[in-house]
């Protein structure tokens, strides 16, 4: 008997003249959870759709449970007992739960419900998952659409969970829930492989940890004898400053952005803006945390034109900008880095230069009488591709093309190229790896030095806490509370995210 | 680095290709049907190439049928990229045939040509932009489908059509069909004795301007800023329920332009059966030519002559023309088919390679 469940030996994989994979060695024991840690592109990927049978490896052999095995399609690796839990989700909004668990298990022609459904129960109640085989998934929040992956996976008889940066989606407490299954699944001697480039998540819930860069392996160390700075180096190859250096603000009081009594429906009751006051000046980074769902993309895209405003005023620099079109707002110098960089923020199919342009058609540099210059465009298109150091294969390829950090570089070049007064940046860094992030946040800093008010809507505490000066906090569609910059710390901003008063009545 | 290989002209060239191998393979196939008549298919696709291409008669009635084609087919691509569907090409060019004929019908005949063919062409234009157009603000305005809605109002557009030229505009002698345009408003020949006619500038000035708008334009890159992304177009300020309308206004301009092309250069009136259901046919095309403007003039040309050419097979060889339909579909059909095969073919050839080399 083996101790090791999971056995690559020596994996290549390459694509064209890419090496994705080189000579990659990767060991996963009993009742363990695995840490694959890497930027995005340096390979995980490509290990794990190897290892489920998606991709086929150039070189090199895979034991599982010690027997040498040859995995050439998902159906042989489920069948040998492994499992894997997709980033994006793969299940089908309008069937339930149960219908969902068992997809694709073929067999017989005629379903067994009950027994279905029992079985689902008691994995359910073993794990403490909260999933009624009954719900339906698209009413099912994204927290429990994970569980019921996670479930499916179990239901399929797998003793190897593979989990594609399962905390990506989630809330803070479905994430701590997340952590306490896979806890309790390593207990019963499941093992995990849990991929991410989030190095707390990795300190907090691994054994062990690979490190991948570059397609190369770097090494796989105890996660106890780790600290997150020594991750990062092995992961990027070099030190990485968390603290973002930043000198302070200088506190102009020129008021560039202004928020009166703004009320706004949302999406849902509880993103819906109530009589909300903001304002931001020159120079200043407002950092605006919360849980997500909490009216911050409706405060975002009240401001910016792309949803209507019911009462209050929106003033940029002065002037009262409120129910005022998307364009006329750019035209007042405002920049948006928009919370989906794929559908919102870029035209996929456009390649560099044409996207730089997208919300910039009026600029006499690129266009007159409505006739495009090209040859302009591409001059500073190179620029960008210069200062901002955007990897891209081709250079006329389609921004579809682009990995996640250089096509959130592409748009924040084009919003911050723009001289904006006013900069407003949704998640800018949510999925990037620990490279882009500290590039993006010394671009932002470098905006709010020249002068640009800039409103960072962020999930991410750590984010808020290095760049912001002032922090609001929403909850409920209003701001819970307000910390100037020797007052944000974690723990205060933690209290209002959950509604609660700071300093509140003495008799608590 | 690949040399001067660019992932756009790598587009082209697999499109071109893919195109080939359709166009190869739907002949190889419609070989069977022909056969199945107990034809020689090579004679008979010999009397296809004859009649089409090696006669001045065949070739100037290519080129009088491609002009319509061309033009509606260019104004379809442009919806299509900006996001819409213009099936009602048909519909856009009976308005534009009836608007534009009215002035060369109520104009004196001692009116300038030149100044008959600019306003003709202008009312075209206009009528089709707003038959089209109505599609696109019904679309803005009350988020109907403007599939359904370009579909329904060729139907409209057909029947005021067969009203006018059974009433109020009808010539006399019982014929349902409007009066003749005078000679001199007539479109000059471009080859005498044939139908062939000015017409075909007017068509290959359209594709240009197209392909232009794309190229150059801020006008094409929201167009298709539309089209590509919505969401994305919203974001760069582009006021999408507007541009629906324009877009659709435009496409309907071609096909209305379309319409006074054909009255003024081929038939002098207009009567019923004008069109031969243009619209869908340049539809075909615009989806042959991946929507690139220049390519629907070849494809026009293209299916154009494969028409007149079934025509001659028809004569010569009494191979009944709609085998020219059958040809068309397969054509289509390959094309959608070929990609698929492609990957699969690629697929298994790295498959096979593959087990040699762990061999």
């Amino acid at each position: 008997m083996s101790k090791h469940i999971l056995r690559m030996d020596q994996i290549t994989k390459v694509f064209g003249k890419m090496t994705a994979n080189d000579h990659v060695d990767l060991t996963v024991r009993k009742g363990e959870i695995l840490a694959l840690l890497g930027e995005n592109g340096a390979g995980k990927s490509t290990l794990m759709n190897i290892l489920y049978g998606l991709y086929k490896p150039t070189s090199g052999q895979i034991y599982f449970n010690g027997e040498p095995v040859s995995i050439n399609s998902p159906l042989k690796a489920i069948e040998l007992g492994i499992g894997m839990v997709h980033q994006h989700f793969m299940l089908i909004p309008a069937f339930k739960v149960w219908e969902n668990v068992v997809l694709g298990l073929g067999g017989r022609v005629i379903l067994d419900e009950a027994a279905a459904k029992e079985k689902i129960r008691a994995l359910a109640s073993e794990y403490q998952l909260e999933v009624d085989p009954d719900a339906r998934i698209s009413n099912l929040p994204v927290g429990l659409q994970q569980q019921v992956e996670i479930l499916k996976v179990l239901y399929r008889g797998s003793r190897l969970l593979i989990l594609d940066e399962p905390t990506g989606v989630l809330t803070p407490s479905e994430k701590v829930k997340l952590f306490q299954t896979l806890r309790e699944l390593t207990k019963d001697g499941f093992s995990v492989i849990f991929i991410s480039h989030k190095l707390d998540e990795v300190m907090e819930i691994s054994d062990r940890v690979t490190v991948l860069c570059r397609g190369k392996k770097i090494g796989t160390v105890d996660t106890k004898d780790m600290t997150k700075e020594k991750l990062a180096r092995l992961m990027v190859g070099r030190d990485v400053v968390f603290t973002v250096e930043k000198t302070a603000s200088k506190g102009s009081q020129d008021k560039v952005l202004e928020i009166q009594d703004l009320s706004v429906k949302g999406r849902r009751l509880a993103s819906t803006i109530k009589h909300l006051n903001l304002t931001i000046h020159a120079g200043e980074i407002l950092g605006v945390s919360g849980v997500d769902g909490n009216g911050q993309s409706e405060l975002v895209e009240a401001i910016t034109g792309l949803r209507p405003v019911e009462s209050g005023k929106v003033l940029i620099d002065g002037k009262d900008m409120t129910n005022r079109s998307p364009a006329e707002i750019i035209k007042a110098k405002t920049a948006l880095v928009p919370e989906d960089r794929k559908k919102v923020g870029s035209v996929k199919s456009y390649n560099i230069e044409k996207n730089l342009i997208l919300r910039d058609l009026t600029n006499p540099a690129y266009c007159k009488h409505g006739i495009l210059n090209y040859k302009a465009l591409e001059k500073t298109a190179d620029e960008i591709i210069q200062e901002y150091d955007i990897r891209l294969s081709e250079r006329q390829s389609p921004v579809g093309a682009l990995s996640g950090g250089n096509l959130q570089k592409v748009i924040l070049a084009r919003e911050i190229k723009s001289q904006p007064r006013l900069l407003v940046a949704m998640h800018p860094t949510r999925g990037l790896d620990v490279g882009a992030i500290e590039f993006i946040h010394k671009k932002l800093i470098e905006a709010r030095d020249a002068g640009a008010a800039v409103l960072l809507v962020s999930a991410e505490l750590e984010e808020i806490l290095s760049l912001s000066d002032r922090v609001v906090v929403m909850s409920g569609g209003r701001i819970s509370g307000e910390l100037g910059e020797k007052d944000i710390t974690m723990e205060k901003i933690g209290l209002l995210m959950g509604g609660e008063k700071l300093g509140g009545s003495a008799n608590g | 680095m690949a040399k001067n290989s660019s992932p756009a002209r790598r587009a082209l060239g697999q499109n071109a290709l893919v195109l080939a191998v359709s166009i190869v393979a739907a002949f190889l196939v419609s070989m069977i049907f022909i056969l199945a008549l107990g034809v020689s298919p090579v004679d008979a696709f010999v009397s296809m190439f004859r009649g089409a291409l090696t006669r001045k008669y065949g070739l100037a009635e290519v080129l009088a049928k491609a002009t319509p084609l061309i033009i509606i087919g260019v104004g379809v691509a442009l919806a299509t990229r900006g996001g819409m569907s213009n099936l009602g090409g048909d519909g856009q060019f009976y308005i534009g045939a009836i608007c534009s004929i009215c002035v060369g019908l109520f104009l004196p005949p001692s009116t300038p040509a030149l100044v008959v063919w600019v306003l003709a062409l202008i009312v075209g234009i206009l009528s089709g932009g707003f038959w089209g157009g109505l599609s696109g603000w019904l679309k803005a305005k009350f988020n109907t489908s403007e599939v359904i809605i370009t579909i329904m109002l060729n139907y409209v557009a057909l029947y005021l059509m067969g009203w006018l030229v059974h009433g109020p505009l009808q010539a006399p002698g019982g014929i349902p069909q409007t009066q003749a345009l005078e000679k001199s408003f007539q479109l000059p020949k471009i080859i005498s004795g044939t139908r062939a006619h000015a017409g075909i500038f007017i068509a290959l000035a359209s594709a240009l301007l197209v392909w232009w708008i794309f190229k150059k334009t801020t006008l094409g890159y929201r167009i298709q800023t539309v089209g590509e992304s919505p969401d994305a177009a919203v974001y760069a300020g582009i006021k999408t329920n507007r541009y629906m309308s324009l877009i659709m206004a435009l496409s309907g301009a071609f096909a209305g332009m379309a319409g006074m092309v054909e009255v003024y250069g081929v038939h002098y009136r207009v009567l019923e059966g004008i069109s031969s259901s243009f619209g869908f046919t340049a539809m075909l095309i615009a989806l042959l030519a991946k929507l690139n403007p220049l390519a629907v003039v070849i494809g026009s040309l293209f299916i154009s002559a494969l028409t007149v050419g079934a025509n001659s097979m028809q004569i010569d060889m009494s191979v009944p023309t709609s085998i020219v339909n059958v040809v068309q579909s397969l054509i289509i059909f390959f094309m959608l088919i070929t990609p698929a095969i492609k990957s699969d073919l690629l697929s298994s050839i790295s498959k096979k390679r593959h087990k040699k080399e762990v061999a």
